[in-house]
């Protein structure tokens, strides 16, 4: 097993992935604490390295069009207005939405990005204290029934937005500022902090 | 005979309402003051209840900033919950310029660091040194999302403040005797190893919607206020954590920075005093595993006025 998850390790580190995959913040990140090299749900052998290459890559996809959106919709800047904040959020996700209609789910988390996270998530949960993380999960977040789980839907501005255990962010690649990774019952989402919408998600990311 | 014998009762308790309504704090000239609220945003009758109180007690206590623990807006993020949630009910301390620093709580959307009233910089996390204070410096956290980015931000900002009081709040408390919620041990195990290193000396935090103050915990004071309008009435389930508590009403609390002591009044929605006390700064020391660069001594403060014999415990 060792000899398999040295080379995975190396890789990683050698392809510049995960600082990478943080780059869009300017802070080197740190590696998962034990990548796997199994694909969770069948037990094929994969390449955590290229996986991560590729995951990185629909993320600067992503942020392209966001940016783009950007271009078109007022500027999410500080204001005393409270409405401006909503106004600008609330255009550009109509944008990003205009933008990405014919974007679908398994675009980001492609079906061997997402085994792959579903095996980064099983060491923080399945850990020594790993109940505790699973309570943290439940401890505020929204029934699954109030949230749509849809590419580009809003997030409902009347539910809670579910704490992230600390110890699952350490396991995940580190999101640019405008993304982030919520877990809504089973379910790994995607969400663009700005926009207040789904970019993407995934079901049954937690074992 | 009946009516006699309530207004004696009444005349009877007048002292004790007067002395537990008292300012207990020195309320020195050149201190650094402030007040905190947490978990404020329902727009509800609790919430004009509390903020009445502070307007009537900052007539005492002027304190020129409040600090926010989160869950600043319940139910949705819309102009008119601005307006009902926060702008109305703070409307006197908002035009008399007190300003507000918040923090994110899980009812919050992230966006509401772009509303300048809050303060927040357009950041999640930030840190600020309130005006014309010497060796105070803030540092607010987003707690629903503690991920490295943030954790190497923390331990920037605090490595190259050299404040001599290290103050951080967020939403999640690290230490709780709350039976719905309990200590965020996950942020604990990330954050508390920081807090020790740089010399934090006090953590304020809300979510759990009682007040309790926590013995202090390795050299650190911390205090949990989440009752500024939501009650969760008798939960807090006292364990040897809890140095003090209260969950059967609402409340805010009353600082003041004074060289090394950390001077706090807790009020109840009616006025009542609920807790009073001092955290005490013994100064620099090395810092080891255990203990704070800065270490903490709670106890009471000597009181600028007549002691109370009715001070509510």
């Amino acid at each position: 097993m060792k000899a398999i998850l040295a080379p995975a390790v190396t890789l990683l580190l050698l392809t510049g992935v995960l600082p990478t995959v943080a780059a869009q913040s300017g802070r080197p990140s740190t590696p998962p604490a034990a990548p796997q090299t199994f694909d969770a749900r069948t037990g094929e052998a994969t390449n955590g390295a290229q996986i991560l290459v590729d995951f990185k890559k629909r993320i600067d996809a992503y942020l392209k069009v966001h940016d783009e959106a950007k271009k078109n919709a007022p500027p999410m800047k500080q204001t005393t207005d409270s409405g401006a904040i909503k106004e600008a959020q609330d255009a550009l996700g109509a944008r990003i939405r205009e933008l990405r209609a014919d974007a679908r789910q398994g675009d980001i988390f492609t079906p061997q990005i997402a085994g792959h996270f579903r095996t980064l998530l099983t060491a923080p949960l399945n850990s020594e204290d790993g109940h505790k993380t699973k309570e943290i999960l439940k401890d505020d977040a929204p029934p699954p029934s109030k949230i749509n789980f849809a590419v580009n839907a809003k997030y409902p501005s009347s539910e809670t937005l579910p704490t992230v255990p600390a110890r699952v962010l350490q396991h995940l690649p580190t999101l640019p500022k405008t993304l982030e990774y919520r877990i809504i019952g089973k379910a790994l989402v995607l969400r663009d902090n700005d926009a207040d919408i789904i970019v993407d998600f995934f079901p049954n990311a937690i074992p | 005979m009946r009516r006699l014998l309530i207004v004696i009762v009444m005349l009877a308790a007048l002292p004790l309402s007067n002395a537990a309504q008292e300012l207990k704090l020195q309320n020195a000239k050149d201190a650094v003051k402030f007040a905190v609220i947490g978990d404020t945003g329902t727009g509800d009758g609790h919430q004009a209840a509390v903020a009445k109180q502070i307007v009537a007690w900052r007539q005492k206590f002027p304190f020129p900033f409040i600090v926010m623990m989160g869950d600043n807006l319940y139910g949705g993020d819309g102009t008119r919950d601005y307006q009902k949630k926060f702008e109305t009910p703070y409307k006197d301390l908002l035009a008399s310029g007190v300003k507000f620093y918040a923090t994110l709580g899980n009812h919050d959307n992230p966006n509401e660091r772009l509303y300048k009233a809050f303060n927040m910089n357009g950041e999640r996390y930030y840190s600020f040194r309130p005006e014309n204070s010497k060796g105070v410096r803030f540092f607010a956290l987003d707690s629903n999302y503690v991920d490295p980015k943030q954790l190497e931000w923390l331990e920037k900002e605090l490595a190259a403040s050299g404040s001599d009081w290290k103050i951080c709040f967020f939403h999640h408390p690290l230490y709780s005797s709350g039976e719905t919620h309990g200590s965020a041990e996950a942020q604990r195990k990330l954050l508390e190893p920081l807090f020790l290193k740089y010399g934090v000396n006090v953590v304020l935090s809300g979510h759990e919607h009682f007040y309790e103050r926590i013995k202090p915990q390795k050299g650190i004071a911390y205090f949990t206020l989440g009752n500024s309008a939501k009650l969760r009435k008798g939960d807090l389930q006292k364990t040897e954590l809890t140095a003090k508590g209260f969950d059967t009403g609402y409340a805010f609390m009353l600082v003041e920075i004074d060289g090394d002591d950390f001077n706090f009044q807790v009020v109840s929605e009616t006025g009542e005093t609920i807790d009073t006390g001092s955290v005490h700064r013994v100064g620099k020391t090395e810092p080891t595993p255990d203990r704070s660069s800065q270490p903490v001594q709670p106890g009471p403060k000597p009181e600028p006025r007549p002691a109370p014999s009715a001070t509510p415990q």
